[in-house]
Formats: structure tokens, C-alpha cells, sequence
């Protein structure tokens, strides 16, 4: 059993190229491995800024042997009628260099068939491995692969140097120009610097003499740790959210943590705005007391060890009250002129060429607002939810967002506090952009809620009447998670607003369009009807297409109602009722237009009794529908399921007196229109 | 260590490996990649090892020299090394290391950061390099340049000066760099900063402008059609100074935006394009080795 070490040292790699890259080496060796018929017992990868390695444990000395079946003519076509070979038969033993003794004969089909075996002796991994790592290497890609110097090769940083051992042993190759050793690299500044190895299995210790852990779960470990024993040491307690850590973790090879602090003034400015650029532009972690205040000090994370650390904290702590100075400045100016003067400097931002501007946007948004706060006929202040609409966009025109764009909406939110608003005018601000991923979370406020329906259907509606449409991969405009966000704001609220009535309130708004009303609206329910099943996509396809053939808009209730024939799968008499229910519905499509249920031409029993039943139910089921009451209203209609499997038991439909059979379609007719509303029942698997 | 003393060492240290020291170009420009040496010898084949001092100018960037750390005019060294070699980084620490930072006693990062100038049709990989958490250095390995793919490739390193003086001087505010041992940054350039911060923000005249963006544009235009590339790619130069007057005037919208670098990149693509021909037509003389020389000027001339 042999051990294999495969390093490619690189000049710094991006953080989020690692774990991609870690995963395809993972993928590919295993498949190459395999193919060359190479055992082995684990797979192992580590990475640094500056490599990306691959151990293979247990690997087998040699290739399996393999046995080759090659196929060759027919025996009557190779074997005269005396047992002689023929020239054809020759021929064949020639080209493989057998004789007749090594030959098989195989049946296929109907005839014999010439076969040799060939034994194909494996080889030793160490003539096989060269060339399957080159190939494992110019396999990797990268979503930006790049070039250098004066080579053709592409990869995702410049190759410097490549380690390959097995055991003791180099594996000669090249690679961009790179020789292959037995040589790696300390870290950048600590460490001897050229590295040499005598043994794959050295490498991690070699490398932690050196100033570099290159497994990246010790890493994070030991930057959890010391996070820990800061925390401990000052009580407080650091903010770590995953992605921060996960690249902080991926920008440096032997890490040491370090508190760093800045003038607690700067704390007068909302948290967002302190975080921001300590968490997202500086890679640090801030903390918070335990009470949840954010605290004027941060931890750091340095590439190296304790030496002169103080030198690293004062430099980092240099940088971020750069940042927060710039931040403070930005504040201190935007707050000296009304929030509302902001939303006027959206004239002259263009929302999209030929849409108009982000002005016009916000002024149909307050429009469709106040539209949807009539249809609702909630007790919010009308007046509130139109100040809050004109505020929505004004923080785009501000220095702060400007500054730091992952603040807008938040930006809008602390100002228009720090300007007396309100506070759920305020809070609506920032709300209006949630969710702001297809499962993030959704407003809490009915003003944050109304106006993100409003913002987000007046950005799906304005873009497809241009023609800015999601196509396969390509949706600049997030117009899929808007509509997602609409559907999940709609049904978590149980909003019960008609989407069609809004568009077509949406699309009046619109100065420029392309299309008609109507086509616009197949498209747009087309549009939605793909959200709204990955949205309920907890129900059964069937369930869905029953419930969305229904011509019903308000996107709540068809939530309600899926939930509703789901539960009512499982009932009793369901398989039967719909059996039935296929039935007539099939009938029902042969009914006369003109004609109507005439109750006196109705005679047979299970007629009658079908229609008695029917006539019963008839105005408890209406009252159900009027109430929401989804499931009450099927099961009250499934008690139609034996009369209706008795009418057809019984009863004759398609008989030769026309009245008597158009009166009997009739009846069927007016069953299955009942139900129509609701859902369409012959949609359904039974 | 002053600010004129800092410039210096750099200029020492790359002059020791092998670069031409040039001096600034002498016409306005938003960053050192503009200047000729850049963004024109790194087309084509012939190599080139460059080093210069070069004045910026980012008119939106303009603080009325309130903000410490930021200036409408400021200066890059930029330089420029083609193609690029292997031990480039090595090299790269230790120019810090001659301007006295010392890897070890301090943390030196390579942050990706990959650069893309649209208006040059430009764009390239690589990091920009923290010095303590603070960006010193953008480093990038050119891919392409007006349109065409860079072969061999540059590195390009750029040293934000004035960022690596406070640093060094220990000073809170550019403008109190020393940039000799009597003068300070800002004796020298904060009535500067603030007059034409004024002027940038509120007296530039857009009418003014919008013409001088057409005239030159127009020029540029005539100067390609005649074959003329390095007056062309200066005319070009002028249009992209007067957008970027005319974004801190407020002057242009978003859509206007997107037409106006549009304009500038045609005439980058243009000017690159008729560069390239024009060291084809000389046949590539800065490549010293005359078999290499001829095979692929021979190259060259097949694909045209």
C-alpha cells in the first residue's frame, strides 16, 4: 500500500474558489482512479490560500490486472468444414499475435463466435500516475479561469510549484511549465521557506513546522478557539455569521486572532452601518455585550503568528476608523436635508431605459399600495402607508447607500426614525424589500407586507410589458424571486387580493407597454403559476392542477384549497367519488347549451334522488365556499358520491328520447359546475 | 520617510530590476493603466518592464480637502511588467520591503480583487494587497486590454502613495504627510483640493463640456482614420476626462451613462486595435532576438 501527495502551490487562490475546487479534485481523482483500474482507501484534500492538495491513502502498488474479450468472425466463417483455419480465421489470430489454443467460442445469437481473453497485467501506479494527475489538473475549472506570462495554460491563479510523491518516490511531469518535486512552500513569511519533503506522509507535519495548517477544518477550529478565549478574557461576545468565518478561514494559513478597538462615538451610528464595513469589507468579527449593544471593538484575524501583532491591530484599527469616519461623514450630511427631498432626486435615476425612472416607480407603487390597502379592509392609516411609499426608494439617492449599497432599505429605515417618521413608517422601509431571497424572511408589518407586493408586482408587471423576461438562467431583474416573494407574502398574510384585479390596476399605471392587457395577463398567470407550485409545492402535482384550473386569482385561497383536497385525499369515499365525478364530468361536456334541468321530466328513482340530494346540499355548499371553508364544503360535496355512482348504476343517460337525455345531462352538468369553482375535481389521480 | 523619498526608493528598486523609469504623462487620466505605457504596450507581443509616478484625477472623489482620506487628484506608481514573471510577487514584497515594511512585522495579504475598466474594454485578475487590513497595492494580471486578449500577459502593480505614507509617517490624514522634511501633502495640494473640488462640483460649465466630449471625440475619430494612433488614444484620453467632469457635475443619467462609456470604449477598442497594427507594420522591434522576432511577426501577419 502506497500513499500518494499531490500539492499545487499557487499564488493566493479566492476564498470561494476553495470549496469548489476541493469538491471537483474530490469527483474527479475518484473517477480517474477508478477507470485506471487503481484501488485505493481514501480520499483526503487540504487547502491554503497558496494550495490545494490531495492525499490518496492506501493506494495499491499496481493497476488490477484486467481480462480483455476481444471478438473476432464467426467459427463458420473462420473454421473450414475440415477444422482448418481459414484465411479469415488466420488473420484474426495474426493481428492479436494468438494461436488457435487460446481461442474461445462464444455463442451470439444463433452462432459461434471466435473470442481470445486477453490478460491485461495491471502496471505499476507510479508509470500510470503521472499522466492521470496532469489530466486531473487541466480538468479543474474555475468559474474565471485566468492566464500568465507567456503560457496558453488556464487556471484559476498561476501555478508555482506542484508537489507529486508517492511515498519517497517524484512523480515526473509538468505542468504549466512547472516540474513536479518533492518541494513545497512554508508560509509566505514565517517558516524556512523551500520546503523539502522525504515522504508523502510528512506533508501536514512538515507544514505545521512551517507556519501552515493546511487542513482547513483545523484552521476553523483554532479561529473559533481563539475567538472563544477573547470572548472570555473581555465578556463579550463576537457576532460570527457562517460566511464571514468560512472566508476568513481561506485567507490565511496559520491564523491569530486579535481585539481591536475604535472610538465608541462612532456607536451613535446605526449598528448596520458600524457592521457593514468591519464585517463585509474588512473581514473582522464585531461584539456585542450581553445585553446585545454593540461594543467599540472588533476581532481580527491575521495571517501569522504573535510577533509584533501589535503592529497588525493598530494598522487594522488605522483602516476601520477610515471607514467609520467616511461613514460618520455620509450620515452627518444625508441627514441634513428631509428624507422626502431624497425621493425627489429620483427624477434622474433611471430605473430602466424604457421603463422611466426609479421617480415614476415609486409613484405607481404608492398607487398599487393604496389599491391593495382598499381591496384588504384592514385598519391601517391610509395616510401612513402613502407617506411610507414615497420614502421606499429615497435612501438610493443618499451618500450612505451610495457608500455601502448592501445598506439600502436599512439606510431608509434609520433615517426616516432619526427624522421623527413614524416608527412603522420606518420599519416599512426597510420591509418593503423582503423577502429578499425565495425563503428569506417575510415582513412582519401589514405596511411592510402591502408595499412589497406593490414594489415587487410593479417590477414584474413593468418589465414584462417592455419585454424584460426570465429566460433559463438569465433573470437580471429577479423577477422569479419577486413573484415568490408576492406568493408567500399573499398566503403567509392570507391576503385574499385578486391578482388579476391588480395587474390590470398595475398595468393602467404604465406608460410604456408592448403588449395588451390580455396578453400580458396569460403571461403573467403563466408566470405566476410556476411560482405558485415550487410555492405549494408540499401538495401533489394533481392537486395543484385541480386547483389552478379553477380560473380562481386570489393566490391565498388557492393555497387553502390545496390544502383542503390534500386532507381530503385520504378520505373514505374519495377514490369513488371521483370515479364518479370522471364520469360525469365526461358526460356533462355533451350537454345541450340551450337547454336547462327541467325537475319535472325527472322519473327514475336514482334520478330523483340524485337531484333531491344535490338540491339539499346546494346551499350549505355555497355557504361553505362563501366562508372559506374549503374542506366542510368538499366533504358535503362528496356525499353526492353514492347517489352519483347510483344514478350511473341505474340509470340510462344517452337514451333516444332527447328531452329525457338532455334533462339527465343537465343534472350532470349543474353537479359538476357546482364544484367548478373550487377546483376541477376531474383533474385529480384517484 | 518623506513622501519624495518614498517615490524615490520605488523608482531605485525598479529601476534595479530592469524597468524603464518613464515620467508622468501629460494629460489627465483616472488611473496609471490609462497612461499609454499601460494600456498600449501591454497589446501585442513585445515585451516591456515599466515603472512611473502618475497623477490621477477622480473628480467625484473631490472631499473640498475635508475628508483625510480621500482627493480628486492623487498619485499612483504604477508599473508594469510584460510579460509577467514567475517570482512576480516575491519581487512586488520586496519593494516594500526597500520602502521599509517588513513582511514579517506586519500582515500582508493578497486579497482577490479582480479589476475591470469598461471604458477601456479592459479587465484583468488578481487581489489588491492589504497591508494590516488596509489596501496599499492593486495587482492584477491583464487578460484583455481595448477588446483583445493580452498574450504574453502583464502584471500590473499599482501603489496607492498616498495610503502607504500615512501608513509609513504614521498620520492620520494625507495632508499630513510630510512630503519633504519642511513641506507637509497638504501646504503643497489642499487649496488645490478644495478649488477644484469647487470648480468640479459646481462652477465646471456642462454645455462646456458636453461640446469639448464631442470635439475631442470627433478628433479622435479622424485622428484613427489616419492612421495616427498615439494623437488618437490622447484625444480619447481628453473624452474620458470630460465624462468623468461631467458624472461629478451630476450631468448624467443613468442611461446617458451607459452611452457615454459606450463612445469612450469604441474609441479604446479603435485605438488598440490600430495600435497593434501599427507595431506590426514596425515589425515588433523591441523584441531583441531576431529569430523569435520574424516567426512571430510572421504569426502575426498570417492572422491578419
Amino acid at each position: 500500500m502506497k500513499n500518494l501527495l499531490f500539492e499545487i502551490g499557487l499564488e493566493e487562490l479566492p476564498a470561494s474558489f476553495v470549496n469548489p475546487t476541493l469538491n471537483q479534485i474530490r469527483e474527479k481523482s475518484t473517477s480517474l482512479l477508478n477507470d485506471a483500474n487503481i484501488d485505493f482507501d481514501k480520499i483526503l484534500t487540504y487547502s491554503t490560500p497558496r494550495r490545494i492538495t490531495l492525499v490518496v491513502e492506501g493506494l495499491a502498488e499496481r493497476q488490477s490486472d484486467i481480462v480483455e474479450e476481444i471478438k473476432g468472425p464467426p467459427k463458420k466463417i473462420a473454421i473450414d468444414s475440415n477444422g482448418e483455419l481459414t484465411k479469415a480465421g488466420e488473420g484474426f489470430l495474426r493481428k492479436f499475435s494468438a494461436s488457435i489454443e487460446d481461442v474461445v467460442f462464444e455463442q451470439v445469437g444463433n452462432q459461434d463466435y471466435l473470442y481470445l481473453h486477453n490478460k491485461i497485467i495491471g502496471k505499476d501506479v507510479i508509470e500510470v500516475l503521472p499522466s492521470l494527475l496532469s489530466e486531473l489538473i487541466s480538468s479543474l475549472n474555475f468559474p474565471k479561469p485566468m492566464k500568465w506570462g507567456s503560457l496558453n495554460t488556464r487556471f484559476a491563479r498561476p501555478i508555482r510549484w506542484i508537489v507529486a510523491l508517492l511515498d519517497d518516490k517524484i512523480l515526473n511531469f509538468e505542468y504549466a511549465d512547472v516540474k513536479a518535486s518533492n518541494f513545497t512552500m512554508s508560509h509566505r513569511f514565517l517558516g524556512k521557506g523551500k520546503l523539502s519533503l522525504n515522504d508523502a506522509s510528512d506533508y501536514l507535519e512538515v507544514l505545521e513546522d512551517n507556519y501552515v495548517l493546511a487542513d482547513i477544518s483545523k484552521r476553523e477550529a483554532l479561529i473559533q478557539d481563539q475567538i472563544t478565549k477573547i470572548e472570555k478574557e473581555n465578556s463579550f461576545t463576537a457576532i460570527v455569521k457562517k460566511h464571514v468565518l468560512d472566508e476568513v478561514v481561506n485567507l490565511v494559513e496559520y491564523p491569530t486572532a486579535f481585539v481591536g478597538s475604535f472610538d465608541k462615538d462612532y456607536l451613535s451610528l446605526p449598528d448596520e452601518v458600524v457592521i457593514t464595513p468591519m464585517q463585509d469589507h474588512q473581514r473582522y468579527f464585531p461584539v456585542r455585550d450581553k445585553s446585545g449593544q454593540l461594543l467599540p471593538f472588533f476581532i481580527g484575524v491575521r495571517n501569522g503568528d504573535t510577533n509584533h501583532i501589535e503592529n497588525v491591530m493598530k494598522g487594522n484599527e488605522k483602516v476601520l476608523v477610515a471607514r467609520l469616519s467616511d461613514a460618520k461623514f455620509f450620515y452627518d450630511e444625508d441627514l441634513k436635508k428631509p428624507l422626502l427631498s431624497y425621493t425627489e432626486k429620483l427624477k434622474s435615476v433611471i430605473y430602466q431605459e424604457d421603463i422611466g425612472s426609479y421617480y415614476d416607480k415609486v409613484q405607481r407603487v404608492e398607487k398599487l399600495a393604496l389599491k391593495i390597502y382598499k381591496s384588504l379592509e384592514m385598519g391601517l392609516i391610509e395616510e401612513d402607508l402613502s407617506v411610507a411609499a414615497k420614502l421606499i426608494k429615497a435612501d438610493l439617492t443618499t451618500q450612505m447607500v451610495f457608500e455601502f449599497p448592501e445598506l439600502q432599505g436599512i439606510i431608509g429605515h434609520k433615517y426616516a426614525l432619526a427624522q421623527n417618521y413614524d416608527n412603522h413608517i420606518a420599519k416599512a422601509i426597510s420591509e418593503h424589500y423582503m423577502p429578499t431571497s425565495s425563503n428569506g424572511d417575510l415582513p412582519e408589518s401589514d405596511y411592510g407586507s402591502i408595499l412589497s407586493i406593490a414594489d415587487k408586482l410593479d417590477t414584474i408587471v413593468s418589465c414584462l410589458a417592455v419585454g424584460l423576461n426570465a429566460s433559463g438562467s438569465q433573470d437580471p431583474y429577479a423577477l422569479r424571486r419577486q413573484a415568490v416573494g408576492i406568493i408567500r407574502i399573499l398566503i403567509e398574510n392570507n391576503y385574499r387580493l385578486n391578482l388579476k384585479e391588480l395587474y390590470e390596476f398595475s398595468y393602467d399605471l404604465l406608460s410604456s407597454k408592448k403588449f395588451s392587457k390580455e396578453e400580458l395577463w396569460e403571461e403573467l398567470w403563466k408566470f405566476f403559476n410556476t411560482r405558485i407550485r415550487s410555492v405549494l409545492d408540499v401538495y401533489s402535482y394533481d392537486v395543484l392542477d385541480s386547483v389552478l384550473a379553477s380560473n380562481n386569482y386570489v393566490i391565498s385561497d388557492l393555497a387553502s384549497i390545496a390544502k383542503a383536497i390534500s386532507r381530503f385525499k385520504s378520505s373514505q369515499n374519495y377514490s369513488s367519488l371521483i370515479t364518479g365525478y370522471k364520469r360525469a364530468n365526461n358526460l356533462a361536456e355533451k350537454a345541450a347549451k340551450d337547454f336547462s334541468l327541467d325537475s319535472s321530466l325527472l322519473k327514475e328513482e336514482y334520478e330523483l334522488k340524485l337531484y333531491n340530494d344535490y338540491k339539499r346540499i346546494n346551499s350549505s355548499f355555497e355557504n361553505y365556499l362563501a366562508n372559506f371553508e374549503y374542506f366542510e364544503a368538499l366533504e358535503i360535496f362528496s356525499s353526492l358520491e353514492e347517489p352519483i355512482n347510483q344514478f350511473f348504476d341505474n340509470v340510462m343517460v344517452m337514451v333516444d328520447d332527447n328531452n329525457i337525455k338532455n334533462n339527465r345531462l343537465a343534472l350532470l352538468q349543474n353537479i359538476v359546475e357546482l364544484i367548478k369553482p373550487l377546483a376541477d375535481l376531474s383533474l385529480l389521480v384517484e | 520617510m518623506n513622501f519624495q523619498q518614498l517615490i524615490q526608493k520605488l523608482d531605485h528598486f525598479w529601476s534595479e530590476q530592469g524597468c524603464i523609469i518613464h515620467q508622468p504623462y501629460d494629460i489627465e487620466k483616472g488611473a496609471g493603466t490609462m497612461n499609454p505605457t499601460t494600456f498600449l504596450r501591454a497589446l501585442g507581443p513585445e515585451p516591456y518592464n515599466a515603472a512611473y509616478i502618475e497623477p490621477c484625477r477622480r473628480p467625484t472623489d473631490g472631499r473640498y480637502g475635508e475628508n483625510p482620506n480621500r482627493l480628486q487628484h492623487y498619485y499612483q506608481y504604477q508599473v508594469i511588467l510584460k510579460p509577467s514573471p514567475d517570482n512576480i510577487q516575491e519581487i512586488y514584497l520586496d519593494s516594500l520591503r526597500a520602502i521599509g515594511i517588513d513582511p514579517k512585522k506586519h500582515d500582508i495579504r493578497f486579497v482577490e480583487d479582480n479589476w475591470e475598466a469598461p471604458t477601456l474594454g479592459a479587465w484583468g485578475l488578481g487581489w489588491e494587497v492589504w497591508l494590516d487590513g488596509m489596501e496599499i497595492t492593486q495587482f492584477t494580471y491583464f487578460q484583455q486590454c481595448g477588446g483583445i486578449d493580452c498574450h504574453p500577459v502583464s502584471g500590473e502593480i499599482t501603489y496607492g502613495l498616498e495610503r502607504l505614507a500615512t501608513y509609513i509617517q504614521n498620520v492620520d490624514s494625507i495632508y499630513e504627510i510630510m512630503w519633504n522634511d519642511e513641506l507637509t501633502y497638504g501646504d503643497i495640494y489642499l487649496q488645490n483640493e478644495i478649488e477644484q473640488s469647487k470648480y468640479n462640483f459646481k462652477y465646471a460649465n456642462i454645455d462646456t463640456l458636453q461640446s469639448l466630449f464631442s470635439l475631442h471625440e470627433a478628433e479622435a475619430k479622424s485622428l484613427i482614420d489616419a492612421k495616427l494612433v498615439l494623437p488618437a488614444y490622447e484625444q480619447a484620453l481628453k473624452c474620458s476626462h470630460y465624462f468623468n467632469m461631467l458624472d461629478a457635475r451630476g450631468a448624467i443619467s443613468v442611461t446617458e451613462r451607459t452611452a457615454y462609456i459606450g463612445r469612450i470604449r469604441d474609441l479604446s477598442r479603435e485605438c488598440a486595435k490600430s495600435y497593434l497594427e501599427s507595431r506590426i507594420a514596425l515589425g515588433f522591434p523591441l523584441i531583441k532576438d531576431e529569430n523569435v522576432r520574424k516567426e512571430i511577426l510572421e504569426q502575426y501577419q498570417e492572422e491578419e
